[in-house]
């Protein structure tokens, strides 16, 4: 985990030291003029929990995010994002066959130009999820809060489309009350997930 | 055209009226050891089913079937297997009409039931089943 922070914040310093500022960006402020679709992978490397070992590897994960509002470089609006995975430890979760997750929450990027056709774009994203389980005629219902660490890397190849790739480190708190000596194992989650798609943003390169 | 969205209707009733709902909100450990002739009993599968009785203790005894009082298609909601040394550990969620479950054993071509699981023998979530010989 510390090495995930670390080499986000290596990669701001790095982002910055790299390129110069570019004057029509400066103090410049709009709405509603970024918009990322992607696809990719969820639910990798998880920490040893109930909810990690508890599940393989999601495919397709499908995020969405919508930038409401823009001043300089920073952003902030909007994610979304719907993955499923199947359950392939049954022993503490329980007798399902699947999980389907949607994520929702406000999150806050920073870009920095890194050469005239690209650009980095760390951001911070709280995650609310809700999962539902099912197997046979069952349903599981439950929560959990989330927070978000990531950065994309996003290539010009429009006018305003980007093509992106991104890395995000999720640090989950499930909204579950169990007995104290098994919290730490039921209701810390944390993932990595990776993912391709485009952006489409005004006034950035 | 009430009819029409009557009918369309209540196969959905029916079907959600067997849907057994878990919430995640509280996940409740179970642990214990199962003993055969003295010794550890291993890899039996263990069940977990919600029902409907209402015990009167917390004291884990050897069920019959006509005993226990659950739906016609009863699921479990926890499935798993003892280890080398007998134990089973599991968790369950909160059963959304039921805090009363009972464990099936099986070991070969045999069954047994134990039960119950229940508010008297749970303690800040959390169950210890003691040993069971089955």
């Amino acid at each position: 985990m510390q090495k995930i922070i670390f080499f986000l914040f290596a990669s701001i310093t790095f982002a910055s030291n790299a390129q110069t500022e570019h004057k029509e960006s400066a103090h410049n402020i709009s709405f509603v003029n970024t918009f990322q679709f992607t696809i990719g992978f969820s639910n990798l490397i998880p920490n040893k929990s109930m909810m990690g070992e508890a599940h393989s590897e999601a495919f397709p994960s499908i995020t969405a995010r919508l930038g409401v509002f823009t001043y300089n470089r920073f952003t902030i609006g909007l994610n979304a994002g719907f993955h499923n995975m199947g359950v392939k430890n049954m022993q503490y979760f329980g007798y399902f066959d699947n999980t389907s997750v949607i994520t929702l929450g406000p999150y806050m990027s920073y870009y920095q130009p890194l050469t005239a056709n690209s650009l980095f774009e760390p951001y911070i994203s709280y995650d609310y999820a809700k999962y539902t389980s099912k197997y046979l005629d069952k349903e599981l219902d439950f929560e959990s809060d989330g927070l978000g660490l990531g950065i994309d890397y996003q290539h010009k190849i429009g006018n305003r489309a980007y093509v992106t790739f991104g890395l995000k480190y999720s640090f989950n708190k499930m909204r579950t009350e169990t007995h104290p000596n098994w919290e730490k194992y039921m209701n810390n989650y944390n993932f990595m997930s990776v993912k391709i798609g485009f952006t489409f943003s005004k006034n950035r390169l | 055209m009430k009819k029409t969205l009557l009918l369309a209707l209540t196969p959905l009733f029916f079907s959600s009226c067997h849907t057994d709902f878990y919430d995640g909100d509280t996940r409740t450990i179970i642990e214990g050891k199962v003993l055969y002739n003295n010794v550890p009993l291993r890899e039996a599968e263990v069940n977990i089913y919600p029902v409907y009785n209402e015990p009167k203790s917390g004291v884990i005894t050897e069920l019959s079937p006509e005993q226990i009082s659950t739906k016609q298609s009863a699921v479990s909601i926890s499935k798993t297997k003892t280890n080398e040394s007998g134990l089973v550990s599991v968790s369950i969620p909160r059963n959304e009409r039921t805090s009363v479950f009972v464990i099936k054993i099986a070991h070969g071509k045999n069954s047994k039931f134990f039960g119950y699981i229940s508010n008297y023998n749970t303690n800040n979530y959390y169950v210890n089943l003691g040993t069971i010989n089955y």
